[in-house]
C-alpha cells in the first residue's frame, strides 16, 4: 500500500473516530457515512425523528473541518431557498449573487419529503451535478459536497416521498435505529449530544485532504474473483423472482466505489469480498424493486433488503 | 472475444518468449551442421554427438521451464520516472518453489520505448525472495504503457533467454525534464528556504494531517488523534504569506519544423519553473489548453503538476484567439502571480 | 573450493577430456600432445593474466596468424582435415589460456565441442565412448557454472562496479548452492539418456553427398595375394583383434579355423596367388551367395556350421572374406542396404573358390557364413585313386627346382604310401614330429625352405605348410598353402571367438578327386600354446573386447538394419537368426510391412493425438479450476496450505465454512466457536486475502505450516454433540441497521 493510500485510509478512520465521540453506539452508520463521503456519494437516512440524525450531520461537518448548513425542508420551500438567488444591485448596475444554504461542505437536508417535487429536483439536480444552474450561469458547487438528507418513513400525510427513479442519486441509505442501552444511557445522561457537538469534535482534516483522499479511492483496486462475484451477485438480483427490477448497471458502478472507499476505509489497497457484502444491502436496497403486494415506504426497502440478504447468503464468496 | 483473449493472457497458456543467447545461436548452428553431417557421413559418432548437442538444447528448454515456474513478482505501484536520466524501480520477486531455487533470474518491466537494464538475481532459494532493481531510460516524457513484467532466465546453459511474461497493470508517468532555473525570486519572509513542502506558520491555515516524521516539533504531535497510531499524527500548519503562482502553458505545437521540439522545451520549461516555485514553498497552480490543476504546496503538488505536465498533449489545431482562454482564466485568478510560457 | 578455482579446474577437465578423445586416436603425435596437455591443464590457473587488456588484443591477432598459416600449410598438403583439426585444438589451448569473463568460459567449451567432433571423425574407437561419458559430466558442470559466473558478472561486473568486488565474489566458496550438486547430477543423467534416446531413434537414411567414411589408419594390415616367407613372425606377436566369430547354436569353442585364402604359385621364395581370374558369385533362393551353384544348400542344415563374422577393417579392397572349412556360401546382412545403395558390396569368386567382396575399404564388416565341416573319412579318402582333372594339375602342381636334398626327403617319405591320403598324413606328422616351432628364426634368403627343411628344422607355420606343399606337390599330389586365422579366445561375456592378428595361420589344403581340398596342418600343436601366452589380465581384456565389440556393433556400425529390426521387433515380427547384425532379408522386410501395414495407423493416430488433446484440455482445466475458482492460491503457497488446514480442523469441529463466508467472516466465527484458534485464524485470513486477492505478500515464518499443524493439533478435542450440527446464524455484519 503506498503511502498516500496510507495517508487517506488514516485521515478516515480519524475521521469516522472523531464523529463516534458523539455518536454514539453506531459505528457502523458512521463508516457508512464516510464511505460515501470518501466516495463522493451522498446518503440518504431514512428514520423517525429524534434518532440523532442532525448529530451525525454536524459531527461530519465539522470533523471534516468543512461549512455546515441545514436547510429544513418544508412544504413552502422554493428551490431558490436552496440555491440562492441574484438581485438587481442598482449601483453596480449588475445582479449580485446570493449564495443559498446549499453552498456548504455539508448539508443536512431535514425531511426531504415535506418540500415538494420542484424543491427535491433542484436539491437532487444540485447533488448530482455538483452545481447550480442560476439565471443561465452555472455555479460549481463546494468540493467536497456531501448532502446528508433525512425522511421520516413513517409519515404519510402531506410529504412526497421521493420518487424512485430519484433514489439512486444517494448513494448509501442508511436507517439509525436506536442506539444500543449503554450508549442510549449515556446519551440520555449527558442530556443529549446535539449541542456538544461544537465543544467536542473538532476537524482533524481538511476539505482539501478530503479531496486528496477521494481521488485515491479510485486507486484502490477490484481483484478478478471479487469482481466475478459482483458479477453473479448483480445477476442474480436479476433473475430473482423476489424482485421486480435488479441491480442496474449504475447500481453495480456505485456499488463498486462504495466498496471501493469501504476498502480504503479499513486499510486496504483492494477490494474483498466482505466490502461486497457490506456494502449491497446500504447501496443497493433503494436501487431495487421488489416484486407486486402494494407495498410502500419503509416496508418496500425492508422487503428488498431480505431479498438481498438472501442472495448474499446463497452466492459462493471466491477463494477457499 | 475480449474475456476470452483476457483469459488466454492471464492463464500460463502463452505467456513465455524465447530468444537465443550468441551461445546459443552457435550451439544451434553447430547442431544442425553436425546433423547434415552425420547424414552425409553417415558416421554414428556424429550422430551420438549431434544426439548429444540436441539434448543439450532439450534439457535446457525443460530446465528453463522448471526454473521459472513458481516465480512470483509483486505488482509494481505506478512507477514514475523523468527524461533527464536513469529512473530506478525496484522489483521484488519471489520464488513459491519449495524445494528447488531458482538461478539466473532477470525481471524488468517491458515498457515499449524505454531502455532498461533488467535486475539480475543470482540466486532465489526456495520460498525466498529477494530485490533488485531495474534502471530505465526513457526516451522522451509522457505516459508509457507497460505490458508486463518479465521475468526470464538464461538457466541452464546460456544458450536462450525464456521469458515469462506477468500482467502488471500499471503505468509509466515520465516527467519532463526539470532544469534549475536562475532568476527564480526568493519570496518573502523565507530567505534561502529549500524545502519543499510549506512551513510551519505562527497562526497559519491548518493544512492537514500527516505522519511524524523525525525532526518534527513535538508539539505538533496531535496526541488525540494518533492514539494507537504509529508513527503519530502531526497537524501541519500552512505558512502564512504563500501566494498562488500560476504557470499558464499554451501547449499547441508552434508551426515550424522544430515545433514539436520547441513544445517540448516549453513544457520542460513550465515544469522547471513550478518546481522551483513549489520549492520556495509557494502554492503553485498550472494551467494549459488541457485542463487545470488547482493550485497547491508541497512534494505532493509538485509530483501532481509533474504528473500533469508528463501527460499534457501537444496540440496540433490552433485556432485563432484559443491562447486567449488562458488570459481569460489567469484575469479571473485575481491576486495571483502567474507566469506564462510559450513555445 | 572457491567458485573461481573450481569452474577454472573443471573447465581444464573439459578441455582435457575432449583433447584425450582426440589424442587417442594416433592422429597427433607428442609433439602436438603434450604442449596441447601442457596449455589445457595450466592456462585456466593464468586469470588474472588472460584479463590484460592487451594479453587479449595480441592474443587475437596471434590466433589469427596461426590461422592463416595453418590455412596455407592445409592448402598445400591438402590434408585440410587435419588442419582444421589441428587449428581447433590450438583454438582450444590457446582460449585456455585466456579465460577470463563467462563468454570466454563459455568459448571454451565450445571448442572443447568441437575437438569432440573432430574426434567422433577420427577417433571411432572404444576409447572414444569410454570418454563421452566423463565429458558430458564436466561439459554439464562446467557449463551451469559459466551461466552462474555470467550472473555473478551481470551483478557486480557493471562497468560502474569495482572490478576487485566481482575478484573478491568470484573467490568465494558460497556461490555455489548445496542444491547445485543434486541438480548437475539430474542434469546429466537427463542428457546422457536424451543423447541416447535420440541416437538410437534418428532414422539412418543415409545421403551420402559426401565420402562414406573417412578415417585414417584404421586398417589391419592385411591379406595380401603375396606371402613371403618370414613377413610373418613381424605380425605373430600383435594381440589387435582382426574379426570375432559366433557360431550359431553352441559355445564358443578354440581352436577355430578361418580359412581366408588359397596361394597356389611358390617361386621359392614367396607364395603368390595366380587365380585373379573373379566372377560375381551366384544367389541362392534365400539370398546367399553360393561357393558351389551346382550343389545347392539342403534346407536342413544339420551337420553345418552357421557363424556370424564381425571383420574389423583391413588394408587392400578387395576384401578376403573368411570362414570355417569348407566354406558354401556368405550373406551379407545389409538387404535394406543393398536395396538403398545397389552395388554397395558385391561378392566375387574366383577359381580357387576364394570369397572377395568390394565395398568401402575401411569398414568392419559384418556377414554370416555357411560352411560344412564334415570330412570326408578316411577309408573313403584312401579309396580315391582317380586322376587328378587337367585344371587341377595346372595350378597345385608347379614348383620352382629344388634342391637334391629336398627332393630325396620327399621321395623317401612317399615311397611306401599306400594312397594319398596316407602320403599326406604321412608328411603331416612327419613335420610335426621331427619340427619344432619357433618364431625366431633366420633362414637364408637363397632358399630359405631348404634351410628349413635340411639346416636347422625350425621355423613358424609358414615353413610348416610351405615345407608340406613342397614335398606332396615333389611326390606328384596337388596342394597348396591356405592362409587364415586358427585359435583365438573365446570371450565368455559376448558369447564369441575373437581372433587375434596373432592367431593368423597358414596351412595346406589337398586335393583329393571327387572330394574336393582337404585340409592338412603340418604345425606342431605346440604353436598354439605358444602363441596362447595368456597373461593375467585376460578376464579384464576379455571384458574389454567384449564391450569393444558392443560399442562398434551398437554405437559405430549402428545403422538402418538394426533399427529396422528394433522396429520389427517393437512389432512382433518374428526373425530367425540374431547376433552381430542378424541379416535382414526379404521375407522379414516384407512381414514387418504387413505388420506395419496391419496396423490401424489412422485409429493409432487419432488415438494418440485425440487423448493428447483431452489429456491436455483436462489438465489446462484442472489447473485453472484450482487457480481460478476454488483455490485463488498456488496449492504450495504456505498460507494456502495452513488455511486449508485450518478449515478442515475446524470442519470437524463442526465449524464449516459456508460458500458464501468469505475468510475474515469465517475467521471471525472460528474466534467465537474456537476461541483458541481464534488469533490464528484471523491472522491467517488477513494474509490470506492479502495474497489472494491483493497481490502483496506479507513475508510469513517459514515454520508456519508446522506451527498451524501444532495449533490444530493441540486443540480441545471437539465439544459437544450439540455443536456439531453446524455454524449458527450467519453473521451478516453491519448493514447498517
Amino acid at each position: 500500500m503506498s503511502p498516500s493510500l496510507q495517508q487517506a485510509a488514516r485521515l478516515g478512520a480519524a475521521v469516522v473516530r472523531e464523529v463516534e465521540k458523539v455518536f454514539l453506539g453506531k459505528e457502523g452508520v458512521v463508516t457508512h457515512a464516510v464511505t460515501a463521503l470518501l466516495a463522493r456519494g451522498h446518503v440518504l437516512l431514512e428514520d423517525v425523528p429524534g434518532a440523532g440524525k442532525t448529530v451525525l450531520a454536524r459531527a461530519l461537518a465539522r470533523a471534516t473541518g468543512g461549512d455546515f448548513r441545514r436547510i429544513q425542508f418544508t412544504s413552502d420551500l422554493l428551490p431558490s431557498d436552496i440555491t440562492g438567488v441574484s438581485t438587481w444591485s442598482p449601483r453596480n448596475e449588475t445582479f449580485t449573487f446570493h449564495p443559498g444554504p446549499i453552498f456548504a461542505h455539508v448539508v443536512l437536508a431535514d425531511e426531504v419529503n415535506r418540500a415538494g417535487p420542484r424543491t427535491q429536483s433542484a436539491l437532487l439536480e444540485a447533488m448530482s451535478e455538483r452545481q447550480v444552474s442560476i439565471d443561465r450561469e452555472s455555479r460549481p458547487l463546494p468540493d467536497p459536497f456531501l448532502v446528508i438528507a433525512t425522511q421520516n418513513p413513517h409519515e404519510h400525510h402531506g410529504t412526497y416521498p421521493l420518487p424512485e427513479s430519484q433514489m439512486d442519486r444517494f448513494l448509501v441509505r442508511l436507517t439509525i435505529g436506536y442506539p444500543p442501552r449503554d450508549a442510549e444511557r449515556r446519551i440520555v445522561e449527558v442530556n443529549g449530544y446535539a449541542d456538544k457537538v461544537e465543544d467536542l469534535v473538532v476537524p482533524v482534516t481538511t476539505p482539501e485532504a478530503i479531496l486528496e483522499a477521494q481521488r485515491h479511492v479510485g486507486e484502490v483496486t477490484i481483484p478478478a474473483p471479487v469482481m466475478d462475484y459482483v458479477m453473479d451477485l448483480v445477476e442474480r438480483t436479476r433473475r430473482h423472482e423476489g424482485l421486480e427490477l435488479g441491480i442496474s448497471t449504475r447500481g453495480a458502478v456505485s456499488l463498486m466505489s462504495a466498496c471501493r472507499a469501504r476498502a480504503l476505509l479499513e486499510g486496504r489497497d483492494f477490494v474483498l469480498a466482505d466490502d461486497v457484502k457490506a456494502m449491497l444491502l446500504p447501496t443497493c436496497a433503494h436501487r431495487v424493486v421488489p416484486r407486486g403486494r402494494g407495498v410502500q415506504g419503509s416496508l418496500v426497502r425492508e422487503e428488498a433488503s431480505a431479498v438481498l440478504a438472501d442472495l448474499l447468503a446463497r452466492t459462493p464468496v471466491p477463494g477457499d | 472475444m475480449g474475456r476470452l483473449a483476457n483469459y488466454v493472457w492471464r492463464s500460463d497458456f502463452f505467456p513465455r518468449k524465447l530468444s537465443f543467447t550468441r551461445e546459443g545461436r552457435v550451439v544451434f548452428v553447430v547442431a544442425v551442421g553436425l546433423g547434415i553431417a552425420a547424414v552425409n557421413t553417415g558416421n554414428n559418432l556424429l550422430y551420438l554427438v549431434f544426439g548429444l548437442s540436441l539434448a543439450l538444447i532439450v534439457i535446457s528448454g525443460v530446465l528453463s521451464e522448471t526454473n521459472l515456474r513458481g516465480i512470483r513478482c509483486d505488482p509494481m505501484p505506478e512507477i514514475r520516472g523523468t527524461a533527464a536520466g536513469t529512473t530506478l524501480v525496484v522489483l521484488r520477486v519471489r520464488s513459491v518453489a519449495r524445494r528447488r531455487p531458482a538461478y539466473s533470474l532477470e525481471a524488468w518491466p517491458d515498457v515499449p520505448g524505454a531502455a532498461v537494464v533488467p535486475a539480475r538475481f543470482l540466486v532465489l532459494p526456495p520460498s525466498g525472495e529477494a530485490e533488485g532493481v531495474v534502471r530505465l531510460t526513457f526516451p522522451r516524457r509522457g505516459e508509457f504503457p507497460v505490458r508486463g513484467l518479465v521475468v526470464a532466465t538464461t538457466f541452464p546453459f546460456g544458450f536462450f533467454r525464456k521469458a515469462l511474461i506477468l500482467p502488471a497493470p500499471t503505468r509509466v508517468l515520465v516527467h519532463p525534464r526539470v532544469h534549475a532555473v536562475p532568476g527564480a525570486e526568493v519570496p518573502p519572509g523565507a530567505p534561502g528556504e529549500e524545502r519543499g513542502r510549506p512551513l510551519p506558520g505562527a497562526g497559519g491555515d491548518f493544512l492537514g494531517l500527516r505522519d511524524f516524521r523525525p525532526g518534527d516539533p513535538p508539539k505538533w504531535i496531535a496526541h488525540r488523534r494518533s492514539a494507537g497510531l504509529d508513527p503519530p499524527l502531526v497537524r501541519e500548519f500552512e505558512r502564512l504569506a504563500s501566494p498562488v503562482i500560476w504557470v499558464a502553458l499554451s501547449n499547441i505545437v508552434p508551426p515550424g519544423r522544430d515545433g514539436d521540439e520547441r513544445l517540448e522545451r516549453a513544457i520542460e520549461e513550465a515544469a522547471s519553473l513550478a518546481v522551483a516555485a513549489i520549492r520556495q514553498g509557494r502554492r503553485v497552480g498550472l494551467v494549459s489548453l488541457s485542463g487545470v490543476v488547482d493550485p497547491g504546496a508541497g512534494e505532493a503538488q509538485a509530483m501532481r503538476l509533474l504528473d500533469a505536465l508528463a501527460t499534457t498533449p501537444a496540440l496540433e489545431m490552433n485556432p485563432p484567439g484559443v491562447e486567449g482562454r488562458l488570459d481569460e482564466f489567469l484575469r479571473r485568478e485575481t491576486g495571483a502571480e502567474a507566469v506564462f510560457v510559450r513555445p | 573450493m572457491p567458485f573461481d578455482r573450481f569452474h577454472r579446474l573443471v573447465t581444464a577437465g573439459t578441455l582435457w577430456t575432449a583433447f584425450l578423445a582426440l589424442f587417442l586416436s594416433g592422429e597427433f603425435g607428442w609433439a602436438v600432445g603434450a604442449p596441447a596437455f601442457v596449455l589445457m591443464g595450466i592456462g585456466p590457473f593464468l586469470g588474472a593474466w588472460a584479463a590484460l587488456r592487451w594479453v587479449r588484443r595480441s592474443a587475437g591477432v596471434l590466433a589469427l596468424a596461426v590461422g592463416v598459416a595453418v590455412a596455407a600449410w592445409g592448402v598445400r598438403s591438402g590434408d585440410y582435415l587435419y588442419a582444421a583439426i589441428f587449428y581447433a585444438v590450438f583454438l582450444a589451448a590457446w582460449k585456455a589460456l585466456l579465460l577470463s569473463r563467462a563468454p570466454d568460459f563459455v568459448q571454451a567449451y565450445a571448442l572443447s565441442f568441437l575437438m569432440v567432433i573432430a574426434a567422433a571423425v577420427v577417433n571411432p574407437g572404444l576409447s572414444f565412448g569410454a570418454l563421452l561419458l566423463p565429458y558430458v559430466v564436466i561439459l554439464t558442470v562446467g557449463l551451469l557454472l559459466a551461466n552462474l559466473r555470467s550472473g555473478v558478472e551481470s551483478v557486480l561486473g557493471g562497468p560502474g562496479e569495482d572490478p576487485r568486488s566481482l575478484e573478491t565474489a568470484l573467490a568465494r566458496r558460497g556461490i555455489v548452492p548445496p542444491a547445485f550438486l543434486w541438480t548437475t547430477a539430474g542434469i546429466t543423467v537427463a542428457i546422457f539418456l536424451f543423447s541416447l534416446v535420440f541416437f538410437f531413434a534418428i532414422p539412418r537414411l543415409g545421403l551420402g553427398f559426401f565420402a562414406q567414411q573417412s578415417r585414417r589408419g584404421m586398417a589391419v594390415t592385411g591379406f595380401s595375394e603375396e606371402v613371403r616367407l618370414g613377413d610373418f613372425g613381424t605380425l605373430i606377436e600383435d594381440p589387435e583383434v582382426v574379426m570375432r566369430v559366433r557360431v550359431a547354436g553352441g559355445a564358443p569353442e578354440v581352436p577355430l579355423r578361418m580359412k581366408g585364402q588359397s596361394l597356389d604359385q611358390y617361386d621359392g621364395k614367396a607364395w603368390h596367388k595366380t587365380t585373379r581370374q573373379r566372377r560375381p558369385m551366384r544367389m541362392d533362393a534365400k539370398g546367399r551367395m553360393v561357393v558351389y551353384p551346382r550343389q545347392p544348400i539342403p534346407d536342413d542344415e544339420t551337420g553345418l556350421r552357421v557363424q556370424e563374422v564381425y571383420l574389423e577393417p583391413m588394408a587392400g579392397s578387395p576384401r578376403v572374406l573368411f570362414g570355417e572349412p569348407d566354406i558354401l556360401a556368405f550373406q551379407r546382412p545389409s538387404s535394406v542396404m543393398e536395396a538403398l545403395r545397389p552395388a554397395h558390396w558385391r561378392f566375387f569368386i574366383d577359381d580357387a573358390g576364394d570369397v572377395v567382396v568390394t565395398g568401402p575399404p575401411q569398414v568392419a564388416i559384418t556377414y554370416t557364413a555357411w560352411s560344412d565341416p564334415r570330412q570326408e573319412d578316411p577309408e573313403t579318402l584312401r579309396r580315391m585313386t582317380d586322376p587328378d582333372p587337367p585344371w587341377v594339375r595346372d595350378l597345385w602342381l608347379d614348383l620352382p627346382p629344388q634342391k637334391e636334398e629336398v627332393r630325396r626327403l620327399a621321395d623317401d617319405l612317399a615311397r611306401g604310401a599306400a594312397s594319398r591320403y596316407d602320403l599326406a598324413l604321412r608328411v603331416e606328422s612327419f613335420l610335426r614330429r621331427e619340427f619344432t616351432y619357433s618364431l625366431d628364426v633366420s633362414h637364408g634368403e637363397e632358399d630359405p625352405l631348404a634351410d628349413f627343411l635340411i639346416r636347422d628344422r625350425r621355423g613358424h607355420c609358414e615353413y610348416f605348410a610351405s615345407a608340406m606343399v613342397v614335398l606332396l606337390r615333389l611326390a606328384g599330389v596337388p596342394a597348396r598353402i591356405v592362409n587364415g586365422f586358427y585359435g583365438g579366445v573365446a570371450n565368455p561375456y559376448g558369447g564369441y571367438v575373437a581372433l587375434r592378428r596373432a592367431d593368423a595361420h597358414s596351412w595346406v589344403e589337398v586335393f583329393f578327386p571327387q572330394a574336393g581340398f582337404v585340409t592338412f596342418d603340418p604345425t606342431p600343436p605346440s604353436a598354439l600354446e605358444l602363441r596362447n601366452r595368456t597373461s593375467w589380465w585376460k578376464g579384464v581384456s576379455d571384458a574389454l573386447d567384449a564391450w569393444k565389440l558392443a560399442w562398434y556393433r551398437w554405437v559405430v556400425e549402428y545403422n538402418l538394419e538394426k533399427q529396422v529390426s528394433a522396429l520389427a521387433a517393437l512389432f512382433g515380427v518374428r526373425r530367425g537368426g540374431a547376433g552381430f547384425g542378424a541379416p535382414v532379408n526379404r521375407d522379414d522386410l516384407r512381414a514387418l510391412r504387413d505388420a506395419l501395414r496391419s496396423v490401424p495407423w489412422g485409429r493409432w493416430l487419432l488415438g494418440v493425438v485425440g487423448t493428447l488433446a483431452v489429456g491436455w484440455l483436462v489438465l489446462w482445466r484442472v489447473r485453472n479450476r484450482r487457480r481460478v475458482s476454488t483455490g485463488l492460491l498456488p496449492d504450495d503457497d504456505p498460507v494456502a496450505r495452513s488455511w486449508r488446514a485450518l478449515g478442515a480442523a475446524m470442519e470437524a469441529r463442526g465449524v464449516r465454512r459456508e460458500v458464501s463466508e468469505t475468510q475474515v467472516e469465517f475467521a471471525e466465527r472460528v474466534a467465537r466457536e474456537v476461541p483458541e484458534a481464534g488469533e490464528t485464524a484471523r491472522q491467517l485470513a488477513r494474509w490470506y486475502v492479502e495474497r489472494a486477492f491483493g497481490g502483496t505478500f506479507t513475508p510469513v515464518p517459514e515454520d508456519l505450516a508446522r506451527h498451524v499443524r501444532d495449533l490444530l493439533d493441540h486443540l480441545p478435542s471437539p465439544r459437544s454433540r450439540r455443536r456439531l450440527r453446524g455454524p449458527r446464524s450467519l453473521d451478516r455484519g453491519d448493514h447498517g441497521k
